[in-house]
């Protein structure tokens, strides 16, 4: 049975990695996908390869109005509804409490939290008349403590906090809250930390297999197969899902 | 209100449903349009200044190809000197001229019709890659139209290799892949006292509804009728 035909679903930050990688899942079995970000030329690519069933929109998330093109693109084409809101897009910083810069922390607090908890808060008319549900995504940062990430660790851990919060209050309105925590994905986010080249840094994360007791690191359909589990489950919110090959158990050989 | 009459009808486009959509898109800005398949009556409604703008959404053409002989009857127009002067009397009026999709093929009997949408369609030369995903990206930012808009990506035709007249600047130009270049697609300009904005963008009702077009063609027919930047901006 195909779990996701057509379903609409606006994700965040498509245009690259985990995003990119479920928008194809997602049309693939039979979803009406809409992805925004900032880079035009990555979104082009992404909706090229996929075929009519996404579109996209560029904008960035922490702007009010591109919000509202976004979720207006997404309801657009799919139909006139939104099924599902999968808030992926992310920044990310490199920096420990020592060199951390005020700035630096709130725009990724901006970005990380305040922008998609507004997101989602735009498009509660929506998923309330469809009954649908709001994804996002947080980080094994808040399974191990890793120094050096602490801004993107502090910022996941209010994601997932959220998410719970969330899936109180918007319950009521039978509106489903969920939020899903990958593993190293060999993904764009994680070349920027790393500072190597996406090949080098595919390369690079390959070599952390070690770290997940299952054996290897994530692709992006094992992120999207846990969000197509999450879209369906009508009586699963609030759940706060890894998806992380074990790795954040923590249980690293010694 | 504002009053509108679109002209329209022709082969392969939905134009009864799309007309209608246009019409729900521009009544959301204040515009009340009238709908007409019947391309020479419907230019005879200018002649008391009762519309402020004209909307071509139409394939109307002499139709004189062979392979246009089954449809002929239905859909041919040839403009006669009434129906001429009746447009450029709308625009000497200072009336709005608002062209889309397929009004850059249509009236290419009337050589002057390529000078006021700003393009022609040239058969054998002009062409479009089947209808399917398409990148549009706003070229000029500070325009009133298309300030403020993002890039995006649905499905439509993307129109190529039109004929267009000189100095046209895009606001917007259209991309079917990226082994195809960048189309203008959009641009706004003064014909006489009027104003006119042509968009090559629209084969059907979900490409006006798509949000940011539907924005585009607000602002436009608004722009057309020299709406302020304020009121543009609003919508």
């Amino acid at each position: 049975m195909n779990t996701l035909q057509d379903k609409s679903i606006l994700i965040t930050g498509g245009g690259t990695g985990i995003g990119a990688g479920c928008a194809a899942y997602f049309a693939a079995h039979g979803a009406r996908v809409t992805i925004s970000g900032r880079r035009e030329n990555r979104l082009r690519e992404v909706a090229a390869a996929i075929g009519p069933a996404c579109h996209w929109v560029t904008g960035d998330v922490t702007d009010a109005r591109a919000r509202q093109a976004m979720l207006d693109a997404a309801i657009q084409h799919g139909g006139g509804k939104l099924d599902v809101l999968v808030n992926n897009a992310a920044i990310t910083n490199h920096s420990g409490l020592i060199g951390l810069e005020e700035a630096a922390l709130l725009q990724v607090l901006q970005n990380n939290v305040a922008a998609p908890l507004m997101l989602t808060q735009a498009a509660v008319p929506a998923l309330e008349k469809s009954q649908g549900s709001v994804i996002f995504i947080g980080s094994v940062h808040t399974r191990l403590a890793l120094a050096g990430r602490l801004a993107y660790a502090a910022s996941k851990g209010a994601v997932q906090t959220m998410a719970r919060v969330l899936a109180s209050e918007l319950g009521p309105l039978k509106i489903r809250v969920n939020c899903v925590i990958p593993g190293a994905v060999a993904t764009e986010i994680n070349a920027a930390v790393t500072g190597q080249d996406p090949q080098e840094a595919k390369a690079f994360f390959y070599k952390l297999a070690h770290l997940h007791p299952i054996g290897r690191i994530g692709e992006t359909d094992d992120i999207a197969q846990a969000m197509e589990y999450l879209i369906n489950a009508s009586w699963t919110t609030g759940a706060i899902l890894d998806v992380d090959g074990g790795m954040g158990l923590g249980s690293t050989k010694l | 209100m504002t009053r509108n009459l679109i002209l329209t009808g022709g082969l392969h486009h939905s134009f009864e449903a799309a007309s209608e959509t246009l019409r729900s898109a521009l009544d959301a800005v204040g515009f009340a349009s009238d709908i007409t398949t019947d391309i020479h009556t419907g230019l005879s409604w200018l002649d008391d200044g009762h519309y402020d703008l004209l909307t071509v959404y139409a394939l109307r053409f002499p139709m004189l190809a062979e392979r246009f002989a089954n449809d002929r009857a239905l859909w041919a127009v040839t403009l006669g000197d009434t129906d001429t002067r009746r447009i450029e009397a709308h625009l000497q009026r200072g009336g709005g001229i608002l062209a889309l999709h397929t009004a850059a093929i249509s009236f290419d009997d009337w050589p002057r019709w390529r000078e006021i949408v700003g393009a022609g369609w040239t058969w054998g030369t002009s062409y479009h890659p089947p209808h399917g995903p398409v990148s549009v990206r706003m070229t000029a930012s500070q325009h009133p139209i298309t300030r403020g808009l993002p890039a995006f990506g649905f499905d439509e035709e993307a129109y190529s290799k039109m004929d267009l007249v000189p100095g046209i600047d895009a606001l917007a130009t259209v991309q079917a892949s990226v082994q195809d270049s960048d189309s203008p697609c959009l641009w706004a300009r003064d014909v006489g006292q009027g104003r006119v904005v042509y968009d090559a963008l629209g084969h059907d009702s979900a490409s006006i509804d798509q949000p940011t077009h539907k924005r585009i063609l607000q602002r436009a027919a608004l722009w057309a009728i020299r709406s302020s930047d304020a009121e543009l901006a609003a919508c």
